[in-house]
């Protein structure tokens, strides 16, 4: 989800996230205390008491993700997030399952290209027991060759499953890689299977004291929790975790592309597939507002003008969709076709540069504005039904942001969005020289197997 | 990591706006479910209220009790072409007028068949509940199916179907459901045949929603930020029309007609030790799906058949990963689920590996099942599951969508309301000697009825079972099918 969406949904409910204080969320009867704290040795905590809920969920998000890592040992951070759960000195592999997941905790994590969150939900009376195995882990993970040899195989067959054997995963890493040349964006979240390859244990051990220390790190608690108790709780298991300097990021920028780019991938399949990207900025840009409406507009609903001409109309496609990926570097916007049988690529680009040009050419109507922006209000409440949701939402507007009170003044700056300037950013971002095409075609048929 | 346990899913489809969620749950004394109130309006239906104002949202879904089990012989797929066309065209406005209509309001909707349920959603704020209302009562009563959309939607389901064979989880779906299946209530699936989807009319589509789409055969779930007071007094308005008429008396098809796959299925009883395969040539791993039928919700074993789906596969900690994924790096996700009918419940594993390692990873799994079937289980697995599912209680029902989900699920398979309140201490009494003798009945190999499938590329595959075969105890040969054998 775009972080436009987040900080819009925050907007709406009134959530006003002011340091320590309690804010009533506008109509909705429900109180909420949202505090923001530092340790000394730089871990952040950001609690949001909620007693409405039976449930605490604990997220520790990291500065770590794909953009971090270097040509050769891509797939590092996420390698290393399937690591974070083999054990300690203390704990032992698979004690951090049979402490909390045996005792009913949700506990997973994930790794994305800007950072890679851990969380716990559970019931209030796991609280201790989670920050302690959580700070366990944060400064005595344990590691050896035989695990790491055995998590490899793990992780290979995780990006056999999502991307080699996915026509859609295939195309996903093809674009990404086709549309950067020079940003850390290029290559994929779970890495290249040669590079997982060739990662050693030394070098994981790097990764470890370089990203995994208090001062890279967020705690972000929702739900039913005293926030003062736990406040010390964590002082108690955190306190003493010593941090070193905070790793910089020097991503290299991406020069702008100047000419359209092109791939075209052969496979076993039987259905042709096309996926666009056009360069657009990171979340924290103005534009990024604009983008995420005009992304809805035309492929947001049975209503977009994306489906009604290539799935009604022209009845090119089986399905069409797009969105504006803004994530924390400059971005993309995505366009994903899955064809009909028989349906040349080139006619289904030729609409798709006639609805671009359409758009550039004509405004959005006051209604369509309307829509697209009401169902990004829809997708954003939707994202705090739960605690864990609402903990996402923090987190990733703090880690994108730097500080999650930006919410109010987002939502104003979406309601201001208007059909002058989404018909501007169509103009200046969905261009043929701003963009990567990769189409997926069935290979030449060969001798026949059942 | 990320991997997804999916537990009891089937009948939550019907629900999607909701989470999909476990019927396996535990419920520590302390903590009620919340019942919701159901109310039976002057026009014969029911209507389920789950009513919160915590945000300003609203969940509407009108529940029709038939699905694709009730297609007519030799018309399956009525049901399916039926969901895909519902909100093409009603008395009142076309396709892209309902689209607009609910899009305008941000909303989402969302129409489903199971083979015994219908479900026709829509998920908005609060604020559009009324308007939200009539377009559901618009979409499901005043449906007129136009020519040009049954044709359109038929074109693009067919369309679509020959697109599965790019995807290998659906390839060994389809072939697991044609197996399993196949003596169950349920063979034909929602799609029978490819032949029967094309030929299927108009006139097809309005027989069945005369037939089934009525009051007396439907409920309506509401949540969410609702006035109940008004709002009922809209849902008289919106469906005093609908007839309240009770079903006609014989609706099940019976004796289905022959198809490919049925011949598949009489195969398999003269050489019941068969893994199935379907060729994916694309792939470079191997999908596996390998079940067994087990006992319903409605009897007294089911209890243990919940603890037991918990020590084999539902966990992180659970054997099957613990074992496949974390001691053997064999596979990234295995889990075992509970899939439930009405009148059939299975126990499905999934997992998917690189194709040389097929038959290492199906011979593991038959092995640790095989250690269930001698009742091989520990006391400290018991206490754990035991544990986990009494813990996971207050996790599994922190939302209202959570809440009603399960509900609903347990009301579907026509389970006592205090079902799911009273599922725990059942569990919770059983002792570790019942639970093993259970599982040595639950697992006891039956070769008629256990079901191996994969799909993946049959050169690769070919080449590991070679390398390492399939175990003779369970599995003596293998089959290879074609795609065109189960369409």
């Amino acid at each position: 989800m775009a972080i436009r969406r987040l900080v819009f949904l925050a907007g709406v409910l009134g959530l006003g996230l002011l340091g320590g204080c309690k804010k009533d969320l506008e109509g909705l009867g429900i109180q909420l205390s949202i505090e923001k704290k530092t340790l000394s040795n730089g871990l952040k905590i950001i609690l949001v008491e909620d007693p409405s809920v039976p449930i605490i969920s604990y997220q520790t998000w990291f500065k770590s993700g794909s953009v971090d890592e270097k040509p050769g040992s891509t797939g590092i951070s996420h390698l290393f997030e399937h690591l974070m759960f083999k054990g300690t000195q203390k704990y032992g592999p698979q004690k951090f399952y049979q402490e909390l997941e045996s005792q009913g905790a949700e506990v997973n994590a994930f790794t994305t290209r800007d950072f890679t969150v851990y969380y716990e939900n559970f019931s209030p009376s796991l609280l201790e027991k989670v920050i302690e195995l959580e700070s366990d882990r944060m400064s005595h993970l344990q590691l050896t060759q035989n695990i790491l040899d055995t998590e490899r195989q793990v992780v290979l067959e995780e990006r056999r499953q999502r991307t080699e054997n996915s026509p859609e995963g295939k195309m996903q890493e093809a674009l990404w890689q086709l549309a950067y040349q020079k940003h850390p964006y290029q290559w994929p979240v779970i890495g290249y299977a040669s590079d997982l390859l060739s990662l050693r244990l030394e070098t994981l051990h790097e990764h470890y004291q370089t990203y995994y220390q208090p001062s890279n790190a967020t705690l972000i608690i929702t739900g039913a929790f005293q926030p003062s108790q736990t406040f010390e709780l964590i002082q108690k298991y955190y306190g003493s975790i010593p941090s070193t300097v905070r790793p910089a990021r020097n991503a290299p920028p991406e020069p702008e592309q100047r000419e359209e780019r092109r791939l075209i991938l052969r496979g076993n399949v039987h259905s042709v597939r096309l996926a666009q990207a056009f360069h657009i900025p990171a979340a924290s840009e103005e534009d990024s507002y604009a983008l995420d409406v005009l992304a809805n507009i035309l492929f947001e609903g049975e209503s977009s003008r994306g489906h009604q001409k290539l799935v009604e109309e022209k009845k090119f496609a089986l399905a069409v969709s797009g969105s504006a990926h803004t994530p924390m570097y400059p971005g993309l916007f995505l366009v994903s076709v899955s064809l009909r049988s028989g349906i040349d690529p080139d006619s289904v680009e030729k609409e798709l540069e006639k609805l671009f040009n359409q758009i550039q050419h004509q405004k959005p109507s006051t209604e369509e504005i309307n829509r697209a922006v009401r169902q990004l209000t829809l997708q954003l409440t939707n994202s705090v039904r739960s605690s864990h949701g609402l903990g996402q939402l923090i987190g990733t507007l703090d880690l994108i942001f730097g500080d999650p009170t930006r919410f109010s003044n987002a939502l104003q700056k979406y309601f201001s969005v208007t059909s002058d300037v989404v018909q501007k950013v169509s103009k200046h971002y969905l261009t043929p020289n701003n963009r990567s095409v990769v189409t997926l075609l069935p290979s030449p048929p060969q001798g026949k197997t059942p | 990591m990320n991997r997804k346990r999916i537990v009891c899913m089937l009948f939550f489809a019907i629900l999607s706006p909701f989470l999909p969620v476990s019927l396996a749950f535990a419920a520590p004394p302390s903590f009620s479910l919340p019942q919701p109130t159901i109310e039976t309006l002057s026009s014969g239906m029911k209507v389920i209220w789950f009513i919160n104002d915590k945000l300003p949202l609203v969940d509407l879904a009108l529940i029709v009790r038939s699905g694709s089990r009730h297609n007519l012989p030799g018309k399956s797929g009525t049901a399916q072409l039926l969901v895909n066309t519902l909100d093409r065209g009603s008395t009142q406005h076309s396709a892209l007028e309902i689209a607009r209509s609910i899009e305008t309001l941000g909303a989402n909707r969302l129409i489903s068949v199971e083979e015994e349920n219908f479900s026709v959603s829509l998920h908005g704020l609060a604020i559009d509940a009324a308007p939200l209302l009539s377009q559901l009562a618009e979409i499901s009563l005043h449906a007129t199916f136009p020519e040009s959309e049954v044709q359109k939607q038929r074109e693009q389901m067919v369309d679509a179907l020959g697109h599965i064979p790019d995807y290998p989880p659906s390839l060994a779906s389809l072939l697991f459901q044609r197996l399993m299946n196949a003596n169950s209530p349920y063979p034909l699936g929602h799609i029978a045949s490819l032949q029967e989807l094309k030929t299927l009319t108009r006139q097809d589509l309005l027989r069945y929603h005369q037939t089934h789409f009525r009051s007396s055969n439907a409920l309506l779930l509401v949540l969410g930020r609702i006035a109940k007071d008004s709002f009922r007094n809209q849902i008289e308005s919106e469906f005093k029309l609908w007839p309240n008429t009770p079903l006609p008396a014989e609706l099940l098809v019976s004796a289905p007609k022959a198809y490919p796959f049925t011949a598949l299925a009489k195969e398999r009883k003269l050489k019941p030790k068969t893994a199935y395969f379907i060729n994916s040539p694309s792939a470079n791993q191997t999908v596996v799906t390998i079940g067994l039928p087990v006992a319903s919700p409605q009897t007294a074993e089911h209890a243990s058949v919940v603890l037991l789906n918990v020590i084999l596969g539902e966990l992180f900690n659970s054997r099957l990963n613990s074992i496949i994924r974390d001691q053997m790096g064999l596979t990234y996700s295995i889990q075992s689920s509970l899939q439930y009918e009405r009148e059939f419940t299975t126990l499905e594993i999934n997992a998917s590996t690189q194709a040389s390692n097929t038959p290492v990873l199906i011979n593991k799994i038959y092995e640790i099942l095989e250690s269930f079937s001698k009742g091989e289980v520990a006391d400290s697995e018991i206490q754990t599951a035991k544990t986990y599912l009494s813990g996971s209680f207050p996790v599994n029902h922190s939302t209202l969508e959570s809440i009603a989900t399960r509900w609903m699920g347990s009301y579907l398979l026509d389970l006592p309301s205090d079902y799911l309140q009273l599922l725990i201490p059942k569990i919770l009494a059983l002792t570790p000697e019942q639970i093993r003798k259970d599982s040595h009945k639950i697992f006891y190999w039956n070769p008629k009825t256990w079901t191996c499938v994969g799909a993946g590329p049959r050169k690769e595959i070919e080449k590991s079972i070679v390398k390492t075969p399939l175990n003779r105890k369970w599995l003596s040969s293998n089959r290879w099918v074609r795609f065109e054998e189960l369409l």
